[in-house]
């Protein structure tokens, strides 16, 4: 099936790269995830079957692109934990430089959240909750059944909730409870 | 993300209090106000670049155009003038290889000499007019050049030399 790179990209652009946005966390992220998906698709658009619609092709590559970059960049995090941990041991204090390019407005929304959760649950969510995607359309881009997809969405929406209940009440025991420091200084 | 469906989220979540609605609902929003704060550059969105694939098909093209020049100059040129040595020393048989005081034997194009084509070439001898320093022009790669009257001056020579009685009989 031919399809013309150009017209796809002008008309899909925007979408994928709103879902990379929420993705990543960054806009500069979601410029680079965006347009290695459509370089995917220049390149291998001969790929493309015809038996969906083309969006719900570009949402699984870049959802594949993603996984990718998320397991390089855990592997990368670890080696730096390593690293700090060992400086540790000898004597050394330095922070290890992980860089979290995360925009505030993103740490502070509830996506943040969900890029905590395993992939198909995070990759259901963003699909159904950002872009709006039906069952059936987010069943063709993560090639899984419909009720695959409805299970990850109550699983990923369950594990957010219990989440948030966490940080709350992690939040409130804080509140309840003065750190070592302000009890030192309080018998002071 | 359409319109329709995310306003149906919204009222949703807003509206029955039921917890799975309700992160829904703060997701569309959240997401949305992600979107309207950073949104995607426009223009073309693959830039420049070309694909790894592209770049060695450009190589190779390059190459093969390369390829077929040097096959038509080949091919059309004239032997006696593709070398990459000066003008001065075409059309000329010089035994150079012998080193730079060496007598150098030429004959020079289109005029065959009497004398079987070979002659002491003057410039060798030092401070005749219009003599060349030979160990200017020296080069180590052998040079030789002969056209076709030159060629068939040759061999005339050795057909003559062939014929010659060397032994008489009685």
């Amino acid at each position: 099936m031919r399809i013309d790179v150009n017209q796809v990209a002008e008309e899909y652009f925007e979408r994928i790269h709103r879902a990379a946005l929420v993705l990543t966390g960054n806009p500069w992220d979601a410029d680079d995830l965006a347009q290695e998906t459509f370089l995917v698709l220049a390149r291998q658009h001969h790929r493309f079957a015809g038996r969906s619609q083309i969006f719900t092709w570009l949402y699984g590559i870049l959802l594949n692109l993603e996984r990718r970059e998320r397991r390089r960049r855990s592997t990368r995090q670890r080696g730096l934990r390593v690293v700090s941990e060992r400086r540790q041991e000898e004597g050394r204090s330095e922070i290890p430089a992980v860089c979290h390019l995360e925009v505030d407005e993103w740490k502070a929304s509830l996506w943040s959240r969900v890029a905590e959760l395993p992939d198909g649950q995070r990759q259901t969510l963003v699909l159904r909750f950002s872009e709006g995607l039906s069952y059936e359309e987010i069943a063709q881009a993560l090639q899984c059944p419909v009720g695959t997809v409805k299970s990850r969405l109550f699983h990923g929406l369950a594990n957010l909730r219990k989440m948030t209940h966490d940080q709350s009440t992690r939040v409130q025991w804080l509140e309840h409870h003065p750190s070592e420091a302000e009890l030192r200084a309080a018998e002071n | 993300m359409p319109p329709e469906l995310s306003e149906e989220l919204l009222t949703e979540g807003a509206g029955e209090g039921d917890w799975k609605d309700a992160l829904g609902a703060t997701l569309v929003r959240e997401a949305r106000q992600l979107h309207d704060r950073y949104p995607a550059p426009t223009g073309l969105p693959i830039a420049g670049r070309p694909p790894h694939r592209a770049k060695t098909a450009i190589r190779v093209a390059v190459a093969l155009v390369l390829l077929s020049l040097a096959g038509v100059w080949l091919v059309d040129s004239d032997p006696t003038s593709r070398s990459l040595l000066p003008s001065s020393h075409h059309s000329k048989w010089a035994a150079q290889q012998q080193g730079p005081r060496a007598p150098v034997l030429v004959a020079e194009a289109g005029q065959p000499s009497d004398a079987g084509m070979l002659e002491e070439q003057a410039t060798s001898v030092p401070g005749h007019a219009g003599a060349t320093d030979p160990a200017a022009s020296w080069s180590p790669t052998p040079a030789l050049y002969l056209s076709s009257p030159e060629l068939e001056a040759m061999l005339d020579l050795v057909e003559d030399r062939s014929s010659f009685p060397n032994r008489i009989g009685f």
